[in-house]
């Protein structure tokens, strides 16, 4: 998930531009740790959608059926 | 989010450690970029742990709505049998309510059609006895009739025998009396003969009469036993259309349980049904039991009707048998005293040769003889009663004559009968019994025997002014050319 896209001076991470400074942080930890917390955002959003779309059959199914 | 203890060369952002190089990424963006993806993660994290617990939540309603359903179910069930069995128990009742209803009109309506067949075949034959009855009391009447115009017959037949029997006496007396033992002698075995004859022809005719009685029997006893069959028959018949009609209302009254039957079924389990099936074929059977005491019933009501007819016709039977036997007992004891009386006359004009015949002998024997009619008309002269008309007859007096006029006036078809009285004393007399009004002095002047005609009036002094209930009187003499007797 690391889509790098260098440029002189210019470093994107994420989706995001990081500039490189003079001592500063690894790029390949940095890189890499934004990737696992991108995985971990996306999982859970894609979980949160899912559970939308489940609402959302059952306000259709309650509208249409009379449960109980 | 940057909490950063910092070592040298060593940078920890979310909680994890990074390295400073030389040419690294800027320390800032990198912390603020990692603080907001941690953020969002934190949060999604959290909206996901929500939803957890929502979903222990829906487990655990689910698992109480299962069991509030079950209850539901259970009421449910409960309910519904007891509003089964309750539609059921009025199906029941409704259902023996028709059946009661059908089973009490189709009794009503074979009870009523029985009672008019028997009615009505109690009237058909009693009318069938009376016809029969009065058509065998004709026939006797007319038998009867017969046989006595046979006998009237033979006895002029007789009186005319006796008439040249005296005569030939009358020629006789002037002949020596020697020749009289010889011609009485003759003279009685004339007369056996023709006793003899008379009473075979007699024999003979009764035995036809009889004959004819008992075809006359047979021939009413079958049409009785035809009519009882008939009446049978018809009985039979409106107890089959009675059983037809009892049927089609218990077909009836089935179709009614299954439509009730079928209705109650709805929503309900075997168990009533089968409790159904039980009420309808117990239903059935009470209808079918009903029947068969209708029927039953209607059996012992054709055979009552047909025993009675049976009986009637037995009596009928026995009453014409009785006719029969008084019939001939008369009619043998007239043909024995037309006989007896016959031998008598001709022994006393066999020892008396001599003597003049007396007209009192001749004209007892023509009354003793006119009894053979009072024998055999007896029931004519019940229904004749008192004479209309009485003819005296003046002297002289002429036999051939006299019997001339009877002769005249029993062919009149206005004359029912006559009968001759010749008193010992008196002038012999001739009483007229009339079927309708006739004018006898008229009559009596177109007969040729008959000289003059006289109606004698009745002197109403003696009366006291009454006309009286006696019969008309009338006084004949004979014409002439007769030979005078005393």
């Amino acid at each position: 998930m690391s889509n790098n896209s260098k440029k002189d001076g210019v470093i994107v991470l994420g989706g995001r531009e990081f500039k490189r400074v003079k001592n500063g942080l690894d790029e390949a930890q940095v890189a890499s740790f934004i990737d696992e917390l991108t995985k971990e955002r996306n999982k859970l959003a894609q979980s949160q959608d899912h559970i939308a779309s489940l609402n959302r059959i059952a306000d259709w199914h309650s509208r249409h059926y009379c449960v109980l | 989010m940057s909490n950063n203890p910092k070592k040298e060369d060593v940078v920890v952002l979310g909680g994890h450690e990074f390295k400073r190089v030389k040419n690294g990424l800027g320390e800032a963006q990198v912390a603020s970029f990692i603080d907001e993806l941690t953020k969002e993660r934190d949060k999604l994290a959290q909206s996901q742990d929500h939803i957890t617990s929502l979903n222990r939540l829906a487990e655990r309603t689910v698992v109480e709505a299962d069991k509030l359903a079950a209850q539901i179910k259970a009421e449910a069930e409960e309910q519904a049998k007891s509003e089964g069995a309750a539609v059921i128990d009025k199906a029941k009742e409704q259902a023996r309510q028709m059946a009661e209803q059908k089973i009490a009109e189709a009794v009503e309506v074979a009870n009523e059609k029985s009672n008019a067949i028997k009615a009505k075949a109690e009237e058909e034959a009693a009318l069938l006895l009376e016809n029969q009855r009065n058509k065998i009391r004709s026939e006797l009447h007319n038998l009867v009739n017969q046989q006595f115009g046979y006998m009237l017959e033979e006895l002029e037949g007789l009186k005319r025998q006796a008439a040249a029997v005296q005569a030939d006496f009358d020629n006789k007396l002037s002949k020596p009396s020697e020749q009289d033992s010889a011609a009485a002698t003759k003279i009685v075995e004339e007369s056996d003969t023709i006793a003899a004859k008379i009473a075979e022809e007699r024999d003979t005719a009764a035995a036809e009469i009889v004959e004819q009685i008992d075809a006359a029997a047979t021939e009413a006893a079958e049409e009785i036993d035809t009519a009882a069959a008939e009446a049978t028959e018809r009985k039979d018949s409106g107890a089959a259309e009675d059983a037809e009609e009892i049927g089609a209302a218990a077909a009836g009254i089935a179709e009614a349980i299954d439509k009730a039957a079928a209705e109650a079924a709805e929503g309900k389990d075997n168990g009533a049904a089968d409790e159904r099936e039980a009420a309808a074929a117990e239903i059935a059977e009470a209808i079918d039991k009903a029947a068969t005491e209708i029927a039953e019933e209607k059996d012992m009501t054709a055979e009552e009707a047909a025993e009675e007819i049976d009986t009637a016709a037995a009596e009928f039977t026995e009453e014409k048998d009785t006719g029969v036997v008084e019939a001939m007992e008369a009619r043998d004891t007239a043909a024995a005293e037309i006989a007896e009386e016959r031998d008598t006359t001709v022994a006393e004009q066999s020892k008396a040769p001599v003597e003049h015949p007396e007209l009192s002998q001749t004209a007892a024997y023509i009354e003793k003889n006119l009894d053979l009619s009072k024998l055999l008309e007896i029931e004519d002269q019940a229904e004749l009663g008192k004479p209309q008309w009485e003819v005296e007859i003046l002297p002289p007096f002429n036999i051939a004559k006299i019997m001339e006029v009877v002769s005249f006036l029993d062919q009149l078809p206005e004359v029912a009968n006559t009968e001759m009285i010749v008193p010992q004393i008196d002038m012999p007399s001739i009483l007229v019994f009339l079927r309708g009004p006739m004018n006898l002095v008229d009559v009596l002047q177109t007969i040729p025997a008959v000289a003059h005609v006289e109606e004698v009036t009745i002197d109403k002094a003696a009366t006291n002014g009454e006309p009286g209930n006696g019969p008309r009187k009338v006084r004949i003499s004979l014409s002439e050319n007769t030979t005078v007797q005393e």
